[in-house]
């Protein structure tokens, strides 16, 4: 565990996470729905009598305060991590996922996940736990691929090649283009699941985690960009930094640098 | 602070533990002993829910819109064209395929729960029970081949 890849991992998701509230509040008031459950409520135990706590009964404005301070506290927690802060910032956002229950997809859920992780790693807290919020957050992300593939040979689509093409044919994504290239679309549905089985095993060394983290990175860019879903990609994209290795975040941090002070040169 | 390799290898093994709970929880029903499985929802349906059937098992066949027709000469207007935003369009979406999962062949007609009727009409503005609006998901299947069917509230929104 090192802690730069864990501080570019935590700057990256609390990037992601203002972003996102952001663009929740940009949305207008419609998205606030009810959801069809309520919010950590267990069917057992003595948490089920805690029923009295409603997040259904927030107002719109509530809401939209909740989505301010989440930004606010992600922009702190960027440049100075505290691990109570983060897990403050994980209620407030499983408080707003709750209630846009419509909106969710994998990258939220994935996000609901790792906050937590990501609030109980870094210097402010035990090794101990730090180390263990550490490894459940590398391994979260490679059993979202690992379950995402495995259901996928549950089916017929994803091995006889037809599955890029029912998604092409669906109107409610952007890839009409593609439907009328089957051969592509047989193609692109065989290497989405080679992609989502390979990226559990590649992950583990440091040749093929390069190969596997470049195209996973272009993976989601494609369907941030051609499918309109840009929060589940940009989600997957953001915890590839903590199975980056110290190397190369140092260089990353390094080509930050330069841009920043080429970006000032320009400016002044 | 140092941590030596004893505490180190426990910390790993804590964290393989959990993702093997959570493993049994998201892998397919079939793939995974029924009893470990009712561990794994026990442990992580409150706090760590996830669900990764990502176009899986397969892709759904049919394009799925739900359309709004609101006063009676207007023509009808789809949900995802009521706000910009790729928000609202997921919200769309999502919105239809629950609805298309209450479909009931017997009746025809499609049952919407409690959660999704509270929410389409916080989306819609609209209220069929009461402002004579009618809501329909429109299923295109193949090319010229589309199908309507209404949405009506399963039970009373409180």
């Amino acid at each position: 565990m090192g802690a730069s890849n864990v501080r570019l991992f935590q700057c990256a998701v609390y990037m992601w996470l203002a972003l996102y509230v952001l663009a929740l509040v940009l949305s207008g008031e419609a998205i606030w729905t009810n959801a069809p459950v309520q919010l950590f409520k267990p069917e057992h135990g003595v948490l089920r009598y805690t029923t009295r706590w409603d997040v259904n009964l927030l107002a719109p404005t509530v809401l939209v305060t909740i989505c301010l301070v989440i930004m606010a506290i992600s922009v702190l927690l960027m440049r100075r991590h505290r691990w109570w802060l983060g897990l403050v910032v994980w209620l407030l956002f499983r408080m707003i996922t709750h209630r846009t229950w419509l909106a969710s997809n994998g990258g939220i859920q994935l996000m609901e996940n790792m906050l937590i992780w990501c609030a109980l790693m870094g210097k402010g807290t035990h090794p101990f736990v730090g180390t263990t919020a550490f490894w459940i957050a590398r391994l979260q992300l490679l059993l979202a691929y690992a379950a995402a593939a495995a259901h996928k040979f549950t089916g017929t689509a994803w091995l006889d090649g037809s599955a890029v093409m029912m998604v092409a044919n669906d109107p409610g994504f952007s890839l009409g283009w593609l439907a009328g290239s089957p051969g592509l679309c047989a193609a692109l549905t065989y290497a989405t699941l080679g992609f989502m089985t390979l990226f559990p095993l590649a992950i583990w060394w440091s040749p093929s985690r390069k190969v596997i983290l470049s195209i996973g990175v272009l993976f989601h860019l494609a369907t941030a960009v051609f499918m309109g879903i840009p929060q589940m990609g940009l989600a997957f994209i953001v915890c590839y930094a903590i199975w980056l290795n110290e190397d190369t975040v140092q260089r990353f941090n390094r080509w930050l640098k330069r841009i920043r002070t080429t970006a000032q040169a320009v400016v002044t | 602070m140092a941590m030596d390799s004893w505490n180190r290898r426990t910390a790993i093994a804590i964290a393989v533990v959990h993702t093997l709970l959570l493993a049994a929880y998201t892998l397919p029903e079939q793939t995974v002993p029924l009893r470990f499985r009712y561990w794994s929802q026990a442990y992580a349906r409150v706090l760590f829910h996830q669900d990764w059937r990502l176009f899986a098992p397969d892709p759904p066949v049919c394009g799925c819109s739900i359309e709004l027709l609101g006063d009676p000469g207007f023509p009808a207007v789809r949900l995802e064209d009521l706000h910009g935003g790729f928000i609202w369009k997921r919200m769309a979406a999502n919105a239809c395929r629950y609805a298309e999962a209450g479909y009931d062949p017997k009746r025809g007609w499609i049952l919407a729960g409690d959660a999704l009727g509270r929410s389409l009409m916080g989306m819609t503005g609209r209220d069929p029970r009461s402002d004579g609006s009618v809501w329909r998901v429109l299923r295109s299947c193949e090319r010229d081949t589309l199908e309507f069917i209404e949405v009506r509230l399963g039970q009373t929104p409180r």
